[in-house]
């Protein structure tokens, strides 16, 4: 896998405050671009691993989807389902593309997330 | 009206080159920087590449390929449903061929009785190991009779004979279900 | 559905309890259903670190290793699977993929030839099958490339066959190739025993009419006439603009 043990912890780090900062937080994961976990936080049952793939799938899509339709680079990804919302944005670390993600129950205030993410991914950035 | 086909198996097998030898478009590509070590690729499919034959007016079948790593396996089942057929294809030159083909005739179980399926086998001329019956009895283990042949898919020919055998496939489904 | 049996060695009570709820989730896969076992025979058995020793080495069985808190995976012997000690659903859905790989490669290994998963519904000596081709046939491995070199329309009459067993006179309507070449076709496979025989001359009404199994997941096809649904004319349109004859 990229990136050393500290480069790991860090991003993982990263996952673990996240995680503290958000509302009706389910899960966070952050994932490579393609598709491998390197920080996670939250309810392990929800499989971080199978996650991590997903949301890598989830990002590339819709980063082709808003391309080929003209509406340039993705920002955020939303999912917005019966029980909460998924919430995604892809960054870089070190050459490395990552997708931070993270799922929150209903109850949380979506715009709240959206911008916890953002702020993750930006202090992911580097 | 539209139908799909979906060229799946693991990475480096040829599922991008398939396609673009079949799409009447430039195939579109979700792929991304390859992190995994155990791939010696720069880059890796984890979306799906996506091509398009058009046939007239309207009419269109969609070319889909999907990721390799056993992590998408997600996307082989979104993305197999409802197809005409899937082309699974294997690289031969990969020491563990034979457990690749079994990962996804597992995956894929509850799909493979309503669509078409063929498997492509790919560097036999460097790689005869297993061998092509090799393949067929191993299908057969599993409860499958498809076609297994060998194949270049940077020849087009290769790739429309594998396409031939799941439309014939996927036709005698249709003239066997007719009342 | 087969059942394969999983046994826990040496592990927590906690460990043993996530195996259940693991296995509650996912426990029925799709062609075997796993249980758990307390003692007795298992196909896997997932055993502590420390608990490895203990173990019998059964070629039959497959054996992981579920590593120490804070300990990093690692095997005992060869073929042992090494397990994390945070062991989550994903990882165990992966390892009993994993093992049932490992037991379709070492049953496939051990016959000698493929036996088909459909019972062959009477023994017919062989030339009296070549002889009459009364019966249905059904095939049970796709031929090699020679036997379509040699023949090239086999492959219009091999997707029936492969589907269900067929008389030769459905088979000729089917095909749309003459009895002859039907019947050629039809000896060559059964020389090289890749059809199955069936006695009765025309199948039982029901299956015929009953529909295959669908997948358990939403977007199963319906076999009603709906907009976008497969038909022979895409087909034979696709293939005339590909150029196959």
């Amino acid at each position: 896998m990229t990136g050393g043990s500290e480069w790991q912890r860090a991003v993982q780090a990263v996952a673990v405050e996240l995680h503290a900062r958000l509302e009706r937080p389910l899960a966070v994961i952050v994932a490579t671009q393609d598709g491998l976990e390197v920080g996670a936080a939250g309810d392990k049952r929800l499989a971080p691993g199978r996650l991590a793939a997903i949301t890598s799938s989830m990002s590339a899509i819709g980063d082709v989807v808003s391309k080929e339709s003209g509406l340039g680079h993705v920002r955020c990804l939303t999912v917005e389902a019966e029980l909460g919302y998924l919430v995604m944005r892809a960054t870089r670390r070190d050459g490395i593309g990552l997708v931070v993600a993270a799922l929150v129950g209903r109850g949380a205030l979506l715009g709240l997330a959206m911008h916890a993410v953002a702020d993750a991914a930006r202090g992911l950035d580097r | 009206m539209e139908a799909k086909i979906v060229f799946t198996g693991p990475p480096n097998a040829g599922k991008t080159t398939a396609i673009g030898a079949l799409s009447d478009v430039a195939p579109i590509m979700t792929d991304v920087d390859n992190n995994d070590g155990s791939l010696s690729k720069d880059t890796t499919t984890v979306g799906f590449d996506y091509g398009v034959v058009r046939i007239d007016g309207a009419e269109q079948v969609r070319l889909y390929g999907t990721p390799g790593q056993k992590r998408f396996d997600f996307m082989w089942q979104i993305l197999v449903r409802d197809a005409i057929g899937v082309v699974i294809l294997i690289d031969n030159s990969q020491p563990d061929a034979m457990s690749h083909l079994d990962e996804f005739l597992i995956s894929l179980e509850g799909y493979l009785h309503d669509v078409a399926c063929v498997i492509g086998v790919g560097r036999t001329e460097t790689h005869p190991m297993p061998s092509i019956d090799a393949f067929a009895a191993r299908l057969a283990f599993h409860g499958h009779v498809f076609p297994v042949i060998d194949v270049d898919v940077r020849r087009r020919g290769d790739v429309l004979m594998l396409v031939e055998l799941l439309l014939t496939q996927a036709e005698a489904r249709l003239m066997l279900e007719r009342p | 559905m087969s059942t394969m049996r999983l046994q826990p060695v040496g592990l927590t009570e906690a460990d043993v309890t996530r195996l259940e709820v693991f296995l509650r989730f996912i426990g029925k896969r799709a062609r075997w259903q796993w249980v758990l076992v307390r003692d007795g025979a298992a196909d896997l058995l997932i055993c502590a670190a420390g608990a490895r020793r203990s173990v019998p080495s059964d070629p039959a069985s497959e054996v992981a290793v579920l590593s120490g808190p804070g300990q990093p995976p690692q095997h005992a012997l060869d073929r042992d699977i090494a397990l994390p000690s945070n062991l989550d659903l994903e990882t165990f859905q992966e390892l009993l993929t994993k093992v049932e790989a490992r037991m379709a490669i070492a049953a496939a290994s051990t016959v000698a030839a493929p036996s088909p998963p459909m019972p062959v519904v009477q023994a017919v000596p062989q030339r009296s099958a070549i002889a009459t081709l009364e019966g249905r046939f059904r095939l049970i491995r796709w031929p090699g490339a020679e036997l379509l070199r040699s023949h090239p329309k086999a492959v219009r009459l091999l997707g029936f066959i492969a589907r269900e067993a067929i008389s030769m006179d459905r088979l000729e309507t089917l095909s749309g190739l003459d009895r002859a070449a039907c019947t050629e076709i039809v000896q060559q496979l059964l020389r090289r025993d890749l059809l199955a025989w069936h006695a009765t001359a025309s199948a039982p009404p029901s299956k015929r009419l009953a529909s295959k199994q669908a997948p358990a997941t939403e977007g199963a096809r319906s076999r009603t006439t709906a907009p976008g649904e497969l038909s022979a004319g895409l087909l034979t349109r696709l293939r005339m603009k590909l150029g196959f004859s």
